[in-house]
C-alpha cells in the first residue's frame, strides 16, 4: 500500500514537472505564433495601402483590408476571438498633408492584453503596449505615405529630366501637346499610377505636378533661370509644394 | 478454527488492497487511454496544420524558383518539382489528398502593374469531407477560412511581389546608370581622338555631322531613324543590339558589366532597349529600357 502511494506520488510529481515544462514551451510557441500573425497582418495592411489607386483610396483602416493580403487562415485568434485592430491618430495632418495614423494589431487570446489594446486611446499608448509585449505590433501610415511621395517625386524628376532634354534640343519647353507625346514615350508615373500633370506657361516657364488621392499637390517648377532649381534634383523631397 | 479465521481475515484484507489497487490502476489506465487517444487526434490536427504550413512554404518556393509567374497547378506538380524537402506531406495525416485552389489578381503596386497570386491548401480533416469554400476571386480569398474540421493555410505572393518590385527598381536604375556611363565614356573617347593634331575625318564629317552630334549610346535596333549617326556603329563598327532579342539583350547587359541575369526582370520579362526613344536626329538623345513578355513596351 505504502509502495503504491509512493509510486503514485513520484508519478504525480514527475507528471507535474513535465506538464509545467510543456506548458512553458507551448506558451513560448504560441507567443511567437501570435507575434508572427500580428506582423503578417500589419504587412498586409501596409500592402493594401501600397496597392491603392486614386479610385480605391480609403482613409479607414480595418481588419477587412488586411485580410485581403494576409496568409492568416482566419481573422480570428487561436481561441476563436476576433483579431483586434485599434487605429489612433498620430497627427491630424502629418507629412504631405496625409493624416498619420498608428495601427495596433494583436492576435493574442490574453484577455488583459486584448482589453488594453482595445481601450488604448492614443498612439503613444499603442506604442507602449507594443514595447511591453511582442504580440502587439504597430505601424504608422506616415511611413507608407512618405514612401509613396518619395517614389512619386522620383518619377516626377525622371520626367522633368526628359522635359529638360526637350528644352536642350528646342531651346524652349514643350507645349501641352508636345508634352503629352513626350510623356507617352516614358513610363514615369506617381505612386498611384497616374501620369504627371504638365503646366505650360511659356517657352521659358513650365511645371510638373501630381496630386495625391488625399488632395495634396506637389509641384515642381521647371525654369532654367531659377537658381533654386539645382536644389530640386539634389534632394528627393525638396521642391515647390502647394496645397490645394 | 481460529487459525482458519485469521487466515481468512488476512486474505480478506489483502483482497481489499488488491481491489483498491486494481480500481486505481483501471482509472489511471482509462484516463491515460483517453488522454493518449485525444492527444493522438490532436497530434493529427497539429500535423495537418504543420503539413499545410509546409505546403504553403513549398508553393511559395516553387513560385520564386520555378513558376516565376505562376503557382503550381496541383499539389502533385509541387511534389514532382523537387522543391519539397518533406515528401511525407503528400497526403494529409488521415491519408486523404490535400485540397488546393489558386487564383490570380492584377493590382497596381505603387503604380506598377503587378499580379498577386493567391492559393488555399487544406485538409478535409478527420471526417474526410471538404467543407471550406471555393477560391474564385480576391474577395473569396479575403473571406476564406477552413470550416468545420478542415485544417488549412492561405498563400499569397504579397511579400515576393514587394521584394521583386524593389529588385526591379534597383536593377532598372543600375542598367540606366551603366548606359549613361557607357555613353559618357564613348563621348570622352571620341573627344580625345578628335582633339588631337590630326583628327580622323569622321570627327568633322560623317553624314554632314561632326562628332558632337553623334549618338554615343550603344545602338539599338528599336531606333528606326536613318538620320542618327551612332559612334559605336560608324566609328567602332559594332552592330546594333536587337531590342527584345534574348541573346542580344544578354550581350548588352554583359557589355555594360552587369550579370547576364539582368536581361530579365524578377518577373521573368525580357529587357527591351531603345537608344533614341524620343526619335531625335540630333542631341540630346534619350535612351530608355523596359521589360515585357514580348510586346513592344515602348508604345504604351
Amino acid at each position: 500500500m505504502f509502495g503504491l502511494i509512493m509510486g503514485m506520488s513520484v508519478f504525480s510529481v514527475l507528471s507535474m514537472q513535465w506538464a509545467k515544462q510543456e506548458m512553458a514551451r507551448q506558451n513560448a510557441l504560441r507567443a511567437a505564433q501570435e507575434k508572427a500573425q500580428a506582423e503578417d497582418l500589419a504587412h498586409a495592411m501596409e500592402f493594401s495601402l501600397l496597392t491603392e489607386t486614386n479610385g480605391t483610396y480609403r482613409e479607414d483602416l480595418d481588419l477587412k483590408r488586411a485580410m485581403q493580403y494576409t496568409s492568416l487562415a482566419t481573422g480570428k485568434t487561436r481561441g476563436g476571438e476576433r483579431v483586434l485592430v485599434n487605429v489612433q491618430d498620430v497627427d491630424a495632418k502629418g507629412s504631405f498633408g496625409a493624416g498619420n495614423q498608428r495601427v495596433g494589431v494583436t492576435t493574442s487570446d490574453d484577455i488583459l492584453k486584448r482589453s488594453q489594446v482595445y481601450r488604448a486611446a492614443s498612439a503613444a499608448e499603442l506604442n507602449r503596449l507594443a514595447a511591453q509585449s511582442g504580440t502587439v505590433v504597430t505601424f504608422d501610415t506616415s511611413a507608407i505615405r512618405t514612401r509613396q511621395m518619395k517614389n512619386s517625386i522620383s518619377g516626377l524628376e525622371g520626367m522633368a529630366e526628359q522635359v529638360y532634354a526637350f528644352y536642350a534640343g528646342h531651346m524652349r519647353f514643350p507645349s501641352g501637346s508636345e508634352y503629352t507625346e513626350l510623356a507617352g514615350k516614358f513610363d514615369f508615373h506617381d505612386a498611384w499610377g497616374q501620369k504627371f500633370d504638365y503646366i505650360f506657361t511659356d517657352g521659358e516657364n513650365a511645371a510638373l505636378q501630381f496630386t495625391t488621392p488625399w488632395n495634396y499637390t506637389y509641384t515642381q517648377k521647371l525654369n532654367l533661370r531659377d537658381n533654386s532649381q539645382a536644389t530640386v534634383t539634389d534632394n528627393a523631397i525638396s521642391g515647390t509644394e502647394e496645397k490645394k | 478454527m481460529g487459525l482458519f479465521t485469521r487466515l481468512s481475515q488476512r486474505g480478506a484484507m489483502f483482497g481489499m488492497d488488491a481491489r483498491i489497487a486494481l480500481i486505481v490502476a483501471a482509472i489511471l489506465t482509462a484516463a491515460g487511454g483517453i488522454t493518449i487517444m485525444s492527444r493522438l487526434e490532436r497530434s493529427k490536427v497539429e500535423q495537418a496544420e504543420q503539413g499545410a504550413q509546409t505546403l504553403r512554404e513549398g508553393i511559395l518556393k516553387y513560385y520564386q524558383t520555378i513558376g516565376i509567374n505562376q503557382l503550381p497547378d496541383s499539389i502533385d506538380t509541387l511534389m514532382k518539382s523537387g522543391v519539397m524537402n518533406d515528401p511525407g506531406v503528400k497526403k494529409d495525416p488521415w491519408g486523404n489528398p490535400w485540397y488546393y485552389e489558386r487564383f490570380s489578381s492584377a493590382v497596381s503596386l505603387e503604380g506598377n502593374p503587378v499580379t498577386v497570386h493567391y492559393a488555399v491548401v487544406y485538409s478535409a480533416g478527420k471526417d474526410g469531407v471538404a467543407n471550406s469554400p471555393s477560391l474564385m476571386s480576391d474577395n473569396d480569398y479575403a473571406q476564406w477560412e477552413p470550416l468545420n474540421d478542415d485544417v488549412g493555410s492561405k498563400v499569397s505572393t504579397r511579400d515576393i511581389e514587394m521584394a521583386r518590385l524593389e529588385d526591379y527598381r534597383a536593377r532598372a536604375q543600375l542598367i540606366i546608370d551603366k548606359l549613361q556611363t557607357a555613353e559618357n565614356s564613348a563621348y570622352i573617347e571620341a573627344q580625345g581622338t578628335c582633339s588631337g593634331t590630326k583628327p580622323p575625318e569622321w570627327c568633322t564629317n560623317t553624314d554632314n555631322k561632326n562628332f558632337t552630334q553623334f549618338n554615343f549610346y550603344p545602338p539599338s535596333s528599336a531606333d528606326k531613324s536613318n538620320e542618327v549617326v551612332y559612334y559605336a556603329t560608324r566609328v567602332l563598327n559594332r552592330a546594333a543590339y536587337n531590342s527584345g532579342d534574348e541573346n542580344d539583350m544578354k550581350q548588352l547587359i554583359t557589355d555594360l558589366g552587369l550579370p547576364e541575369t539582368y536581361a530579365h526582370d524578377p518577373w521573368g520579362r525580357l529587357l527591351q532597349y531603345h537608344s533614341n526613344v524620343t526619335g531625335r536626329a540630333d542631341p540630346p538623345f534619350s535612351a530608355s529600357i523596359c521589360f515585357s513578355y514580348g510586346e513592344n513596351c515602348f508604345t504604351k
